[in-house]
């Protein structure tokens, strides 16, 4: 199972099956509601590991990540648009679009025994949009 | 609260379906686990009003390779972002448990919302999994059935 994700923006990112490690897709609703709430949420947290390029022949794109986690709300660079696609048998199970996604959570973890470092990305879609969030799936990639 | 997991491949099967708007059927080789609970809150003296009803539901994301039944836990994802205001958030869940020819739990949620979604995926799993948390409209509380322990299919 393979993962892809690419991120719109001023510092787009494209990250490949080589490096994430695991995504997670969350609809974050209040769980003590009795009845159908309004206030919904869409999530997507992505890990993964921060290969470095030999040579620098090819920029490191977990790079505009963390630029990304850093711009600050005024700017309307720190709205962007979030892809992932799920690929497992030259099908896509699922291809999850936050279209006006802004970081929540960004972190990433270096250390002298694991030769590459781990990435962490939690997004969440711009609530009021929450409508725009889509889920696709179960077409040939 | 009954936790009833799948653990052993065919020895029990189960079967969840929902209605409504879109009606679809979660393969049985998808689902892994039910839990029903009945929520009470735990500090009451004496028997409560506030009672509420939980079903969870969790199992796997397959990969539809050739001529496969279509995976169609995708349909819980849409279901979890419906809004408030649009009437398909309320759907109805049926689940079943079938062991050895006997319809064990027949549980039927007619006003069902969820309130939890959630899909994880790995690469080190080769298949996906989903969990979803569903709950009865409070005040529709009479309205689930709870059945069992007849011949079914």
């Amino acid at each position: 199972m393979g993962f892809r994700l690419k991120i719109d923006g001023s510092g787009p990112v494209n990250l490949s099956e080589r490096c994430i490690t695991s995504v997670n897709f969350h609809s974050d609703i209040p769980e003590d509601s009795n009845a159908r709430a309004t206030d919904h949420g869409t999530e997507l947290i992505i890990q993964g590991k921060m290969l470095f390029s030999l040579g620098a022949e090819v920029e490191d794109s977990t790079l505009n990540l963390a630029k990304w986690s850093i711009v600050p709300s005024e700017s309307a660079d720190s709205y962007r648009k979030v892809q992932v696609d799920i690929v497992a048998a030259d099908q896509v199970i699922r291809q999850i679009t936050l279209p006006n996604a802004f970081v929540m959570d960004y972190r990433e973890e270096l250390d002298d025994e694991h030769g590459v470092g781990v990435f962490y990305l939690h997004v969440k879609q711009k609530k009021d949009l929450t409508q725009d969030t889509t889920v696709d799936g179960g077409f040939g990639q | 609260m009954a936790d009833l997991d799948n653990k052993g491949g065919d020895n029990m099967s189960l079967k969840v379906k929902i209605d409504g708007q879109d009606s679809f059927e979660i393969a049985k080789d998808c689902v892994k686990k039910v839990m029903f609970k009945t929520d009470i809150p735990l500090d009451s003296n004496a028997r409560t009003k506030d009672v509420g009803s939980t079903l969870e539901i969790s199992g796997k994301i397959l990969v539809a390779t050739d001529g496969d039944p279509f995976d169609s836990t995708r349909k819980l994802a849409l279901w979890s972002m419906v809004p408030a205001e649009n009437s398909a958030a309320y759907r109805q869940v049926t689940i079943e448990v079938i062991n050895a020819g006997i319809v064990e739990r027949k549980y039927s949620f007619p006003r069902a919302f969820v309130i939890d979604y959630k899909e994880d995926y790995g690469n080190t799993d080769g298949i996906g999994t989903f969990t979803i948390i569903i709950k009865q409209k409070k005040d529709k509380l009479d309205q689930i059935a709870i059945d069992g322990g007849y011949t079914g299919a």
